[in-house]
């Protein structure tokens, strides 16, 4: 193995953390490696409207994802079965190449309620301990709202996103959330102009006594100029949003916000097509540290990075991954429930219920975060143990919403699968007289963490470099089950108060189905914590065990929240890179004592 | 290192003559001819990519064959090292190297002879002290009649008219400034103004823009109806730094002139160019309305539904673009010149420009060479010609032909 | 082994042109234009690493024996019929899309992970077979003959519509799986690829004169609905297009050969 000159700093990911911490370290002056597993992505020509607008290529075959053949982990519902490899790209879609998933997403920018970094604290004062199930390990943020505020300010200034505030500094705005925390100030760019569709859902929340609001979209709704000088220009709701690479500036990403000015930077080199196979690791007890990072790039040549700081900023499941097989920190153990990386694994409870109405939408015009909200439902903005609950209270909430994300016309021309799947006549019927009177009113739902939904290493099947894949031992338990529920009779009573006929609903129970797109906002695995003994990292993403190691990106998450978590892993991330920058690089050591 | 050290030494002891009036070196002088290297660009020529700073080796593309940029570093043997200051001054006031041989006009003599002595001087004290590089540019690939340099002569008695610039006492001292940067070490000329059959300049038609480099230098005269003539003093200026401003985004050439010139010079030499742009001298023409194809043949073309599903996301609707991000193609210099070369240029190939410090994106547009035949590039070039306020000469399919060819695309 | 689904995008240097003597330089020629600017940079040549789609007439079939085409033509045009609403998934060439779709190198699963060992897990762990999709046609295609020679006495594609469609129930429902037999699998990867053939971009070999895109009333691929977002959902007329444009665009590039 041959040997690079050593740097400052090695970033493990380019994408949505790995940029800002380019960003932030290259402004301290530091030298640094990036290494990144895909290829440079440019807006133009990469995501040319001419090329991007191709369902079957950037959706049924995932021209932009991490595909299994390159990277996958393997799937059990519990400890009792056995995982089996995920063969294709299925429940979520890891992005690859520069910019990473940031440049697929819908582009929902939310944060995150206060009462979600204290989650515990809350539900245990307001409905007493026994809300939580025996099993269920959701716990407190180490980071508060307060904190991070500026952060999600700050972040929200980069990507240029176009909303609608609701409360500024403790004065409540008409037409924002009523439920979120106080902001320092305005979205940049005003919301998103609006869709009969979006427009009939706040018509209808409204009249029910809801407090409808548009969505925090990442698509500028106006040309703008980000706070490092970086330019878009306005969305045209092409309706290939979600899923593909903006072509015209308009969708951020790390190609629109951050990455021009820091590819200018001197102190930066970039690595692509570069997969960083383990961290080198050096010591042991208090004395355990990174020394560098191993990678293999394009001509299958494995060299070692030697570097003083190790920054870990790829997706969930490959942040945990990269720990796990490099021994940088302690394996998690669902028996004995002690050791850090892989624990309170989550995912998203999505959930929706499906409508017909007689007036006509064009569903293929949209964008990823055209939509309007309602926060009613979400974390604690309701009374869990009120009518409204049916049944045993459970943990945690989401938002219902309605969105026109553009509906290209392979997915709508699928109905069903398996044994239910439509074909024959009816599925032309459906296809003929559905497709432009169907609106789906949805929920982004909370997932609690439990002791055993868990990440670890797959004892029998490996990747091309020869490593275990990762395991993922994750099912949906009883008490998101009943929150799913319940968030899905909200989505009927508003489709129904729209005056749509309801098709179907799907409210989340087990099996968990591994072959069906979800969402791509796994989180946990590399837990953020107050205390060591609660988490691998502490907020201000560096590891306890090991303290040159920074992990950034949604694994930080102790259990998932009821909506996207984009800015929040920025916001996180751009809070420990203050921390970094101003105490860790004079004078490195833990930044929270043990 | 030390080796190069050991080179810049022997080439400073070479220069000892020109130095014996200080033992110091002039710090002022040299930071006088960096700038002065700046406003001239000589970086853009005389920088091969991957090549050590202006060490010569680029090939200029012209129509008559390649010729590689000289290596004016301060090496002895392969560079400029040995030359005096009356060497430099000779070469750019008067177009004759050391060794008495012509420069071809590829290296803008025309235009340095403005400069006076003192800044020739200095540029010549600046490139002294960069780091030698011991390299010789390829050998010129011209064709046969021009490779005996003795031919530039010829050309020297039409059209180089040697002399330094004179200052215009009617006007203001900023506008005199402007005019000796566009006219001197900026050689805006050498682009913008049209050549003639023999490659000399057109003096009574100065930056009234030309086809060059497959691209479209445009007119940069007050007196036209489009382009830098619809731009207000700041728009001017705003372009010079960033390579953008409200209504154009630099492409080609021009990209790379503001990325190595026009954004390190001042906020004052800016404002001077913009001031002699806006008040410009002598020699300029009237542009007319084209003639137009009919709206229905426009139509028949096809061009505006390919605008409209193909261009519109970027450009706009009514091809208003996006400001400091996408072109306007309202009245663009471009858009409206006699040759569609530079719009097609675009649609075959795509554009970039290019990254400043207040500026640190590269806008770029994709190519479409691999969607559309030359059919329906010459319709959506006709239609954003002749929609949006802009009147200039339809497009044929041969045009878009012939320039896929000489791009080397599909 | 390295990863080797995705190749490094050409360098810049690669994409360059070479200057080159054409009828155009000639003209221009004439005038000895001097620039001293123009750097091969700035030719034409923007390094790309997702590369644009190409357009590939239709010829023979690619994949699939005659018998075999027979067999995905008729389920096809079950899954989709033609009836008096209009043609379906085999008028739209559904079976082509998958012909060429199963062609292509690793038969459909060159981006899958296909490491052993193999064991039969449960639904929601996904595919867990042994076989590309390609591989799966070609075994099943025979099998689900026999079952219809069995059952009806006569291979899959001359049976009537309705025991065709019986056949194909039984497959869904899982009926005819067996130890060697996927055939509920078959039966949803032929559906879910005969809806892609029927509703994606022409150029991959389906849809042809955008018959899916009428069916559904997709206006085709723009980018730019600014103008109808306040369309209060009433119907755009405009006229369809793919990634190549217009169907006479794709008429005239995609099917220069001979199909079956």
């Amino acid at each position: 193995m041959r040997h690079k000159p050593p740097v400052d700093a090695v970033i493990c990911g380019f994408g949505a953390t790995g940029v800002l911490v380019a960003e932030a370290l290259t402004r301290a002056g530091l030298s640094i490696v990036a290494l990144e597993r895909g290829p440079m992505l440019n807006t133009a020509p990469d995501f040319q409207p001419s090329v991007m607008q191709d369902e079957l290529r950037f959706q049924n075959r995932h021209g932009l994802m991490v595909q299994p053949r390159l990277s996958t982990q393997t799937f059990r519902h519990n400890a009792s079965e056995t995982a089996l490899p995920i063969r294709r790209v299925g429940a979520w879609q890891i992005g690859l190449g520069v910019g990473g998933s940031a440049v697929h997403w819908a582009g929902q920018c939310f944060r995150y309620s206060p009462n979600e970094f204290r989650l515990r604290s809350q539900f245990e004062h307001q409905y007493g301990p026994g809300i939580f199930p025996q099993d269920m390990t959701s716990q407190d943020w180490a980071v508060t709202y307060d904190e991070l505020e500026p952060y999600y300010d700050r972040f929200e200034k980069l990507l240029g996103v176009s909303g609608q505030a609701g409360n500024i500094k403790g004065r409540l705005i008409e037409g924002g959330n009523p439920f979120e925390g106080p902001r320092s100030d305005e979205y940049p760019n005003p919301p998103l102009a609006r869709v009969k569709a979006t427009r009939m859902f706040d018509k209808a929340a409204r009249e029910m006594g809801l407090s409808p609001y548009p969505c925090p979209a990442a698509q500028a709704s106006r040309p703008y100029t980000n706070p490092l000088g970086v330019r878009m220009g306005p969305c045209t709701f092409c309706g290939f949003c979600s899923g593909y690479g903006c072509g015209n500036y308009s969708k951020s990403s790390p190609q629109t916000s951050v990455l021009p000015v820091v590819l200018q930077r001197s102190g930066l080199e970039l690595r692509t097509l570069s997969v960083a196979t383990h961290i080198l690791m050096s010591g042991k007890g208090k004395d355990r540290r990174a020394k560098g990072v191993v990678y293999v790039d394009a001509q299958n040549e494995e060299w070692v990075q030697p570097a003083e700081m190790v920054f870990v900023c790829a997706f969930t499941m490959d942040n945990v991954h990269l720990l796990l097989v490099s021994s940088a920190g302690t394996a998690y153990d669902p028996v004995s429930g002690t050791g850090q990386i892989g624990r309170n694994y989550a995912f998203q409870i999505w959930g929706y219920a499906n409508f017909l109405f007689k007036e006509r939408f064009n569903p293929f015009i949209g964008a990823g975060a055209l939509g309007q909200i309602v926060d009613n439902y979400d974390c604690d903005n309701f009374d869990h143990a009120g009518p409204l609950v049916t049944g045993k209270p459970f943990v945690g909430g989401g938002y219902v919403a309605l969105f026109q994300y553009g509906t290209p016309p392979i997915a709508g021309s699928s109905f069903g699968s398996g044994e239910t799947a439509v074909w024959g006549a009816e599925l032309k019927r459906k296809i003929r007289e559905e497709y432009h009177h169907v609106q789906q009113v949805q929920s982004m739902g909370a997932n609690q963490s439990y002791r055993d939904v868990f990440l670890d290493l797959d004892p029998t099947y490996k990747d091309s470099f020869g490593r275990p894949l990762l395991r993922v031992t994750y099912d949906i338990k009883p008490n998101d089950h009943r929150m799913s529920n319940f968030l899905v009779d909200r989505c009927v009573e508003i489709g129904r108060a729209m005056g749509g006929t309801l098709l179907d609903r799907n409210s989340r129970k087990g099996p968990f189905d591994v072959t069906v797109f979800q969402t791509t906002h796994n989180c946990g695995g590399t837990i953020q914590s107050a205390t060591p003994d609660k988490g691998a990292v502490n907020k201000f993403g560096q590891m306890w065990e090991v303290p040159n190691i920074f992990v950034y990106g949604a694994s930080q998450f102790p259990q998932n929240a009821g909506r996207n978590p984009t800015d929040t892993v920025g916001a996180t991330t751009l809070f420990g890179l203050d921390e970094v920058t101003r105490r860790y690089l004079p004078s490195p050591a833990p930044l929270v004592d043990a | 290192m030390l080796l190069g050290l050991a080179a810049s030494l022997a080439a400073a002891l070479l220069l000892l003559p020109d130095r014996s009036k200080s033992d110091t070196i002039d710090t002022a002088q040299i930071e006088r001819g960096r700038y002065i290297a700046r406003l001239g660009d000589c970086r853009s020529c005389h920088t091969a990519q991957g090549g050590a700073l202006l060490a010569g080796g680029l090939g200029i593309v012209t129509p008559f064959g390649i010729i590689y940029s000289a290596n004016i570093t301060p090496d002895v043997a392969t560079g400029i090292g040995s030359w005096t200051k009356d060497d430099f001054w000779n070469a750019m006031h008067s177009g004759i190297r050391k060794d008495g041989a012509h420069l071809y006009p590829a290296m803008p003599y025309p235009w340095f002879t403005k400069m006076p002595r003192t800044d020739v001087d200095a540029l010549k004290t600046y490139l002294d002290t960069i780091p030698p590089a011991r390299y010789t540019p390829p050998e010129n690939d011209l064709w046969l009649p021009l490779r005996a340099r003795v031919s530039v002569a010829g050309w020297n008695l039409l059209f180089f008219d040697k002399g330094v610039f004179k200052t215009d006492p009617a006007k203001s001292a900023e506008w005199n400034r402007g005019a000796y940067i566009v006219e001197g070490p900026g050689h805006c000329g050498a682009c913008h103004t049209p050549a003639n059959l023999l490659g000399g300049p057109e003096r009574d038609r100065l930056y009234e823009g030309q086809s060059i480099q497959n691209w479209w230098a445009p007119n940069l005269t007050g007196r036209s109806a489009y382009g830098v003539a619809t731009w207000s003093k700041e728009d001017v200026v705003d372009y010079l730094k960033d390579g953008r401003n409200d209504h154009a985004v630099a492409s080609g050439p021009m990209a790379l002139a503001i990325q190595n010139s026009t954004q390190h010079m001042t906020d004052a030499d800016r404002a001077a160019i913009a001031a002699y742009l806006k008040d410009p001298p002598v020699g300029t023409r009237e542009e007319g309305d084209s003639p137009r194809v009919s709206e229905a043949g426009i139509d028949s073309m096809g061009g505006k539904a390919i605008f409209r599903d193909n261009c519109s996301a970027c450009h706009g609707a009514d091809g208003e673009g996006v400001p400091r991000l996408i072109a306007d193609l309202r009245k663009s210099g471009v858009v409206n010149a006699p040759d569609p070369v530079g719009v097609l240029h675009a649609i075959l190939a795509g554009a970039q420009g290019n990254v400043t410090h207040g500026a640190p994106q590269r806008p770029t547009m994709p190519p479409f060479a691999w969607k559309f035949d030359d059919r329906q590039i010459a319709a959506v070039a006709a239609y954003v010609r002749q929609n949006f306020g802009n009147h200039a000469p339809s497009v044929s399919d041969s045009e878009v032909a012939d320039l896929r060819e000489t791009l080397g695309l599909e | 082994m390295a990863p080797t689904s995705h190749s490094s995008p050409p360098k810049i240097e690669e994409l360059e042109p070479r200057w080159r003597l054409t009828r155009r330089t000639i003209l221009r020629g004439l005038a000895f234009v001097v620039a001293a600017v123009g750097l091969p940079r700035f030719g034409s040549a923007i390094a790309r690493a997702i590369a644009p789609p190409t357009l590939q007439p239709i010829g023979p079939l690619e994949f699939f024996t005659d018998a075999e085409y027979a067999f995905v033509a008729a389920a096809s045009a079950r899954f989709v019929p033609a009836n008096d609403t209009g043609p379906g998934a085999l008028e739209a060439d559904a079976p082509r899309y998958i012909d060429r779709k199963l062609a292509a190198p690793g038969g459909g699963a060159a981006a899958w992970y296909m490491d052993g060992p193999f064991e039969p897990g449960m639904p929601t762990q996904g595919w867990q077979v042994d076989l590309t999709p390609a591989a799966l046609y070609r075994r099943t295609i025979p099998q689900m003959n026999n079952a219809a020679k069995n059952l009806y006495g006569a291979d899959f594609k001359d049976l009537s519509a309705a025991n065709q469609d019986a056949l194909l129930t039984a497959m869904q429902k899982k009926e005819l799986d067996a130890d060697s037999i996927h055939a509920s699998l078959f039966f949803a990867t032929l559906l879910n690829d005969t809806i892609e053939g029927l509703m994606s971009d022409p150029l991959y070999g389906g849809n042809k004169d955008f018959i899916g895109w009428k069916m559904i009333g997709f206006p085709g691929v723009r980018y730019n609905w600014l103008p109808w977002l306040d369309h209060e959902g009433e119907p755009i007329d405009l006229p369809i297009v793919g990634m190549y444009g217009t169907a006479e665009s794709y008429g005239a590039r995609m099917r220069k050969g001979t199909g079956p």
